[in-house]
C-alpha cells in the first residue's frame, strides 16, 4: 500500500467517522505542513496551522478522491498564507501572490537560520522571491510534489507548472547573482507635453 | 540569545560583514538540502494543540523532565529556550534545552552536567538562578536547565535608549559582581556580552546564557587551526558580528568576535581573565557609544586588540579614571588584566572622588543594594558651576528618550544622537563660563551674566523642543525634526561682546528670563505645527513683554509672533509684527534679532506678497544687520528667502544666484546648516525645472533626495518631497513607471505620519493618479482619485488647491477615456472651487483654464476653446512674461488639438500666435517643432 493509497483509505474512513483515522492522517502531514508554513511566517504558524487544518476538516467531504490528499493540504496551506498577508497588509493595498515575497511580507524569516552558509544563501534568496514561485521551488525540491500535485496546490492548469518552475529557477539564480537588489535604472526620452502635472504637486517647504 | 529573557526575538544587533558574491551555478544545488526542518519540540508542541482542537484528543503538551513546554522563547548558539511550566511548583520557568553533544562523548556532556550543576549552586541576584538541571531522552539526551522567567529587556536593547552614563556603570557593575560570583565556583561565562545580561523590569541586570557547552576537545585544537576557522567563518560573512561563535562541528561556544578576549581568538580555553576583558569591551561600548576595536574580520580585530586598547574618546563625561580601569582590563595579556573582578570592582570603588578637570564633583562610590556606583553630587543649588550635569541630566530623561523613541523609531537614533552632542557642547560651555566667573573680573562679569543668561536659555529652548517631541497629539502631527533647531552653545560663548539682552537689574532679569521662555516655548510649538497654541504662547509673551518696558525682549516675542501668524496666514498682522521687531531691535541695538526679523520680511512680502521691491529694501536691510551683527551665519538664511521672492517674481536668474551663493554658505557650515542643504537643492530642482532645465533640475533633485536620506534617514517625509519632484519630472520626460514607483514610495512614507486628509498626502495621491493614467492605468487612477475627492469633501472646510488638483485630474484621467463630457464636468467643477479662493489669478487657475479649453476643442466647441485658452495664457503671461516657452508650448498643444478636430484655420492662428511670442534663443527645438507644425509637416 502506497503513501497515496492510506491517505486516501484514512481520509475514508474520517468521513465514515472515525476520528482515530482522522488523527492519523492529520499527523502524518503535520510536520510537513507545519515547516512549510513556519519557514515563512515565524510569527504566525500556531494560528495558520491550526487554521489550516480546520479548513481541511471542513472540506473534507469535497476532497477529491482521485486527487493527492497531501497536494490539497498543501493549497489549504497556501491560501492561509495568501489571506494572513493580505490581512497584515494596508488596507487597500492588494496582494498578489505573484509579486509579494516573503521577505516583503513577513520582515526576515531566514534570519532563523544561525549561520547563512551557501544553504541559507539560497534559502534567503528564496525567501525573496514572490511567494507562488518560492512555493513552487520547495514543492518541487523539498516536497518532491509531481507536476499534477503542484498545479493543485497553486491552483494552476500543470502545463503552466512546468514554465513556472522554469521562471522560479531563473529568478533565483538572478538573486543570487547580484548580491544587492538594485534599484530600477532611470532612463530616457525627453518629451514635450507637460500638462497639468506641476499643478498637483504643492511647492514644497518654505524655509 | 538571552536565555531567560521575555523580550523575545534576538535583535539584528551589528551589520552583516559584506557578503562576498556566492558561485551561482552551484547555488541552486544547494536548494534542496537547505530544506528547514522545524525543531522536534516545538512541532510536538503544535501537534499535540491541533488535535485537541480536531479530535479533542488530550495529548499532554511535550514535556521537558517534569516541565511542560508553553512556548518557544529563543534560540541561540548552544540550545533554545522555552516558556516552561514547572507544574510541581506551579511556576513557568526559562527551559534552556542545550543543543544535542556531538560525537555522544558521555565525558563531555558528564562535565556539562557537572558546570551546570556549580552554575545551580551560585546563587546571586544577578545571575540568573538555575532552578534545576537535568538531562532529556536518556543518558544520552540533551542537557536541559530550568532558570528563573526574567520579565526585562537584554542589555544590548536597554543600552539602545542610550541612557546617562552612571546607570550604564550601575548595571555594568551589578553584572560585574553575578559574573565574580560565577568564577568563585569556578564556572566561566565565556561569552559575556550585552545580550547575555537581561535587565529586570525590577532594574536588576542577570548574567544569562552561561557557554556550558564548551567542550574540552575544543581546547587542545591546534591554535592556528582555530583562529583559521574563525576567519573563515567571519570572512565569508557567514554570521553577524553580534552571534556567538560556535566551533566549525557545532560543539561548543567560542565566543563573540567583537567581544571575546584575544586568547579566545588564538583558541586558547577562556578563563576568568577572558570574562573580564569582554566585561571590559561591553561596557567601554556601552559608556562611548562605539566599540574598542571594530575590525570587521576575526583577524583585524585579533590584530587590533593585540595592539592594545584605544584611548577613550576626548569629548566625554566620563572619568579618564573609569577608562584606565577598563584599559586595563583589555591587556592583551591575560596576566596583564586585574587579578580577578573582585579586584577590578575594588579598583572602581577606590577611583578618584573628584578626578581632574571635573568641576561635577562625580564620585564613584558604593551604594546600597546591587547599584555599587552612585554619584554623590556635591552640588551647592546656589553654585551654578556645579549643577550643569545635573541639570542636563533633568532636561533628558530616560522618559523622554523613550518618548522620542516611541514616536519615530526609525529617526530617534539620530535625533538621540543630536540631542547628546548639544547636552555635551551645553554642560562644557556652561562649565567654561563658570571657570572664567570664578577668577573673573569686575569688567568681564557683566558680560559673563548674559552668557549665562543665553546659556539657560538654549536649555530651556531644548526642553521645549523636547516637550513637543513627545507623544505624537495626533496621527496629522508632522514628524519630530525639531532636533535639527537646537541651537548652539558656542554662539552663547562668542567673543563678541554682543547687545546688552539681559537687564542689569536682577528682578528684571528674572522677569526677562520668564518670557524668554515663554517664546521658547512659542517657537517649539510652532515648529510641531500646533499653530494655535503657538500664537497664544507668543501674543503673551509679546504682551508681557511689552509690560516690561524691555526693548530687546519685546522684539523678540514680536519676531516669534510674527513669524506664526505667517504660518497661518494672517499675512498683514505678521508684517505689522516683524516691522515692530525690526524697529525696537534696531533702536536697541540687538542687530541679531534685527537681521532675523528682516530675513523674514524678505520672504513674508517677497514669497508670499509679490511684492519684490520692498523684500529687496528689506534684504538691503538685513545684509547691513548681519555684518553689524557678526552673525554672518544668519547670512544663507537670507539668501534663501531672498531666492523666494525672486522666483516669486519670475526672476530666475537672480533666485538661481542666490541659491547657489547660500549653497556655498551651507558647504562651508555644515554642522549649523546642515537643515537648509536639502531644502536648498530641492529649491534649485524647483527652479530650474520652471526654466525648462529639466537635466540640471533632475541633478539637484537627486541631490535633495541624498541629503534628505543622510540627514533624516530613507522613512523621513521630507524624503517624499524629492521623491515626488523626481516623479514630476518622469512624467515630464514620459518615464510614468519611474514615477508610478516613486509616487508610491512617497506616499508608503507619508502614509506613516500622516492622516489621510493630509493635503500632502492627497496631493501625492494626486500625483499618483496622473502617473498610473499616463502609464495607461485609467481605471486604479480614477479610482484614487475618486477616493481622494471623498476624502476631501468629508472634511469641514476642504482645502481648495488639494480639490482643485483632485478635481482636475479627474478631468485629465476623463479625457484619457475619452471621456470629454465628464472631463468638461469635472474642469468645471474645479474652476468652480477655485472661484473666489487665493487661486483665482494663480498658475493653477491657469493650468485648470488649459485643461478646460482643450476639451472645448475635443468636444468642437472652437470659439470657447480658443477663447478660454487666451484667458489662461492671460494668467500665465503675468508670471512667465509672454515670450516663456511653456506659453508657446501650450498654444501649440491648443492648436494640435484644433487641427486634429478639423479646424484648420482656428489651428492655423494659435499656432502662428504661439510662434510669435516664443522667443527662439530660448526654446530652438520648440520654435523648430512648431515652425515644421505650422508649414503642413
Amino acid at each position: 500500500m502506497d503513501a497515496a493509497t492510506a491517505d486516501h483509505e484514512l481520509l475514508a474512513a474520517w468521513r465514515a467517522g472515525d476520528a482515530e483515522r482522522g488523527n492519523e492522517l492529520v499527523q502524518r502531514h503535520f510536520a510537513s505542513v507545519y515547516a512549510f508554513l513556519r519557514s515563512k511566517v515565524p510569527d504566525h504558524v500556531d494560528e495558520l496551522v491550526q487554521r489550516t487544518f480546520l479548513a481541511c476538516v471542513e472540506a473534507v467531504e469535497r476532497i477529491d478522491e482521485t486527487r493527492s490528499v497531501r497536494a490539497y493540504l498543501f493549497g489549504i496551506a497556501r491560501r492561509q498564507l495568501i489571506y494572513h498577508f493580505r490581512r497584515s497588509q494596508r488596507h487597500d493595498a492588494r496582494f498578489d501572490p505573484m509579486e509579494t515575497s516573503v521577505c516583503d511580507a513577513a520582515g526576515s524569516p531566514s534570519r532563523l537560520a544561525a549561520a547563512r552558509q551557501a544553504q541559507a544563501r539560497v534559502l534567503d534568496a528564496l525567501h525573496r522571491l514572490p511567494l507562488d514561485l518560492q512555493i513552487t521551488l520547495e514543492l518541487h525540491y523539498w516536497e518532491d510534489m509531481s507536476v499534477a500535485e503542484i498545479a493543485v496546490v497553486l491552483e494552476i492548469p500543470p502545463g503552466t507548472v512546468k514554465s513556472r518552475l522554469h521562471r522560479a529557477r531563473d529568478r533565483l539564480r538572478a538573486l543570487l547573482a547580484d548580491d544587492e537588489n538594485a534599484p530600477p535604472s532611470i532612463e530616457e526620452s525627453v518629451g514635450h507635453l507637460r500638462a497639468l502635472r506641476r499643478a498637483l504637486e504643492p511647492t514644497p517647504s518654505a524655509p | 540569545m538571552a536565555a531567560g529573557s521575555t523580550s523575545g526575538t534576538t535583535p539584528a544587533y551589528d551589520h552583516h560583514v559584506a557578503t562576498p558574491a556566492p558561485p551561482t551555478e552551484d547555488a541552486l544545488d544547494h536548494l534542496r538540502s537547505a530544506r528547514p526542518v522545524a525543531p522536534r519540540l516545538e512541532t510536538d508542541r503544535a501537534l499535540a494543540r491541533l488535535q485537541q482542537t480536531l479530535f479533542g484528543v488530550r495529548v499532554a503538551p511535550p514535556a521537558v523532565g517534569r516541565y511542560r513546554i508553553v512556548r518557544k522563547l529563543g534560540a541561540g548558539a548552544s540550545g533554545v529556550v522555552y516558556v516552561a511550566h514547572d507544574p510541581e511548583l506551579s511556576r513557568d520557568v526559562a527551559l534552556k534545552v542545550l543543543h544535542a553533544t556531538g560525537g555522544g562523548v558521555a565525558d563531555e556532556r558528564d562535565r556539562i552536567l557537572l558546570e551546570a550543576k556549580s552554575l545551580a549552586r551560585v546563587s546571586h541576584p544577578c545571575i540568573v538562578e538555575v532552578y534545576d538541571v537535568g538531562t532529556h531522552g536518556g543518558p544520552a539526551g540533551n542537557v536541559y536547565l530550568a532558570m528563573e522567567l526574567v520579565a526585562g529587556l537584554d542589555l544590548h536593547r536597554w543600552l539602545q535608549a542610550r541612557p546617562p552614563w552612571r546607570d550604564v556603570v550601575r548595571v555594568f557593575v551589578a553584572a560585574a559582581r553575578g559574573l565574580a560570583a560565577a568564577h568563585a565556583v569556578g564556572v566561566v561565562h565565556r561569552d559575556f556580552k550585552p545580550l547575555n545580561v537581561i535587565v529586570g523590569d525590577d532594574g536588576r541586570p542577570r548574567v544569562v546564557d552561561f557557554g556550558l557547552a564548551r567542550t574540552t576537545e575544543r581546547d587542545e585544537t591546534d591554535p592556528a587551526e582555530a583562529a583559521e576557522a574563525d576567519d573563515a567563518m567571519l570572512d565569508s560573512g557567514s554570521l553577524p558580528r553580534g552571534a556567538t561563535l560556535t566551533d566549525p562541528a557545532g560543539r561548543g561556544v567560542l565566543g563573540t568576535p567583537a567581544y571575546m578576549a584575544p586568547e579566545q581568538h588564538a583558541g586558547l580555553p577562556a578563563t576568568a581573565a577572558s570574562d573580564q576583558y569582554a566585561w571590559c569591551v561591553a561596557l567601554w561600548e556601552g559608556l562611548f557609544g562605539r566599540r574598542p576595536f571594530d575590525g570587521s574580520t576575526a583577524a583585524r580585530l585579533q590584530a587590533q586588540k593585540l595592539a592594545g586598547p584605544p584611548r577613550p574618546p576626548r569629548r566625554t563625561e566620563v572619568p579618564r579614571s573609569l577608562a584606565r580601569i577598563l584599559r586595563r582590563g583589555m591587556d592583551p595579556d591575560p596576566r596583564g588584566r586585574w587579578p580577578s573582578m573582585v579586584a577590578l570592582l575594588a579598583a572602581l570603588q577606590t577611583a578618584p572622588q573628584r578626578p581632574r578637570r571635573w568641576r561635577e564633583g562625580l564620585a564613584i562610590a558604593a551604594v546600597a543594594g546591587v547599584a555599587l556606583v552612585g554619584i554623590a553630587n556635591a552640588g551647592d543649588d546656589d553654585d551654578p558651576c556645579t549643577s550643569a550635569g545635573e541639570r542636563w541630566a533633568r532636561t533628558w530623561t530616560d522618559a523622554r528618550r523613550h518618548q522620542l523613541h516611541a514616536r519615530e523609531p526609525a529617526s530617534s537614533a539620530r535625533a538621540v544622537a543630536e540631542i547628546e552632542g548639544f547636552g555635551a557642547a551645553w554642560t562644557a560651555a556652561h562649565r567654561e563660563v563658570c571657570r572664567s566667573a570664578t577668577h573673573h573680573t569686575p569688567s568681564a562679569s557683566l558680560s559673563l551674566d548674559a552668557r549665562m543668561a543665553c546659556l539657560d536659555d538654549q536649555l530651556h529652548r531644548v526642553d521645549a523642543l523636547l516637550d513637543v517631541l513627545g507623544p505624537a497629539a495626533s496621527s496629522s502631527d508632522p514628524p519630530a525634526t525639531a532636533w535639527l533647531h537646537l541651537p548652539t552653545p558656542s554662539d552663547c560663548t562668542a567673543a563678541s561682546a554682543g547687545p546688552q539682552t539681559v537687564p542689569t537689574d536682577p528682578a528684571l532679569a528674572r522677569a526677562v528670563a520668564r518670557v524668554r521662555e515663554r517664546i521658547a516655548d512659542a517657537d517649539a510649538l510652532a515648529l510641531a505645527g500646533r499653530y494655535a497654541t503657538a500664537l497664544e504662547a507668543a501674543s503673551e509673551a509679546a504682551q508681557r513683554a511689552e509690560s516690561l518696558a524691555f526693548d530687546p525682549l519685546t522684539a523678540e516675542a514680536l519676531t516669534t509672533r510674527g513669524r506664526i501668524e505667517q504660518d497661518v496666514g494672517r499675512l498683514v498682522e505678521a508684517e505689522r509684527s516683524l516691522t515692530r521687531a525690526h524697529d525696537l531691535a534696531v533702536s536697541a541695538g540687538h542687530d541679531g534679532q534685527a537681521a532675523r526679523a528682516s530675513s523674514y520680511l524678505v520672504y513674508l512680502v517677497g514669497h508670499l506678497q509679490h511684492r519684490l521691491d520692498d523684500a529687496l529694501r528689506w534684504a538691503q536691510a538685513c545684509d547691513a544687520e548681519i555684518k553689524r551683527s557678526g552673525d554672518e551665519h544668519l547670512r544663507a538664511g537670507l539668501l534663501l528667502q531672498r531666492a523666494e521672492a525672486f522666483e516669486a517674481a519670475g526672476r530666475v536668474a537672480e533666485a538661481e544666484r542666490d541659491l547657489d551663493d547660500a549653497l556655498a554658505l551651507v558647504d562651508a557650515d555644515p554642522i549649523r546648516q546642515r537643515r537648509r542643504a536639502p531644502t536648498i537643492h530641492n529649491n534649485l530642482g524647483d527652479l530650474l525645472q520652471q526654466a525648462g532645465r529639466l537635466d540640471e533640475a533632475r541633478a539637484q533633485y537627486e541631490l535633495a533626495l541624498d541629503r534628505w536620506i543622510a540627514l533624516l534617514g530613507p522613512d523621513h517625509p521630507d524624503v517624499a518631497i524629492a521623491l515626488t519632484n523626481l516623479a514630476t519630472l518622469d512624467l515630464v520626460e514620459d518615464a510614468p513607471s519611474n514615477a508610478v514607483a516613486r509616487l508610491t514610495r512617497a506616499i508608503e512614507i507619508r502614509s506613516r505620519v500622516l492622516a489621510a486628509h493630509h493635503p500632502l498626502l492627497i496631493s501625492t495621491r494626486a500625483s499618483l493618479a496622473v502617473a498610473l493614467r499616463e502609464d495607461g492605468d485609467l481605471e486604479a487612477a480614477r479610482a484614487i482619485l475618486l477616493e481622494s475627492a471623498e476624502i476631501l469633501r468629508a472634511e469641514p472646510s476642504p482645502p481648495a488647491e488639494e480639490l482643485v488638483a483632485v478635481y482636475t485630474a479627474l478631468g485629465t484621467t476623463a479625457r484619457a477615456a475619452g471621456d470629454h463630457e465628464a472631463a468638461r464636468a469635472w474642469f468645471e467643477q474645479s474652476l468652480a472651487t477655485v472661484e473666489g479662493t487665493f487661486l483665482a489669478g494663480g498658475r493653477t487657475h491657469a493650468l485648470v483654464l488649459v485643461n478646460r479649453a482643450l476639451t472645448a476643442v475635443h468636444l468642437g466647441d472652437v470659439a470657447t476653446g480658443t477663447r478660454v485658452l487666451d484667458d489662461a495664457m492671460a494668467i500665465e503671461a503675468q508670471w512667465l512674461g509672454a515670450d516663456h516657452p511653456a506659453i508657446a508650448s501650450r498654444r501649440f498643444l491648443l492648436a494640435t488639438a484644433l487641427r486634429d478636430a478639423g479646424a484648420e484655420s482656428a489651428a492655423a492662428a494659435v499656432g502662428r500666435q504661439a510662434l510669435q511670442d516664443l522667443d527662439e534663443a530660448a526654446a530652438p527645438q520648440l520654435h523648430a517643432e512648431i515652425d515644421a507644425w505650422l508649414h503642413g509637416a
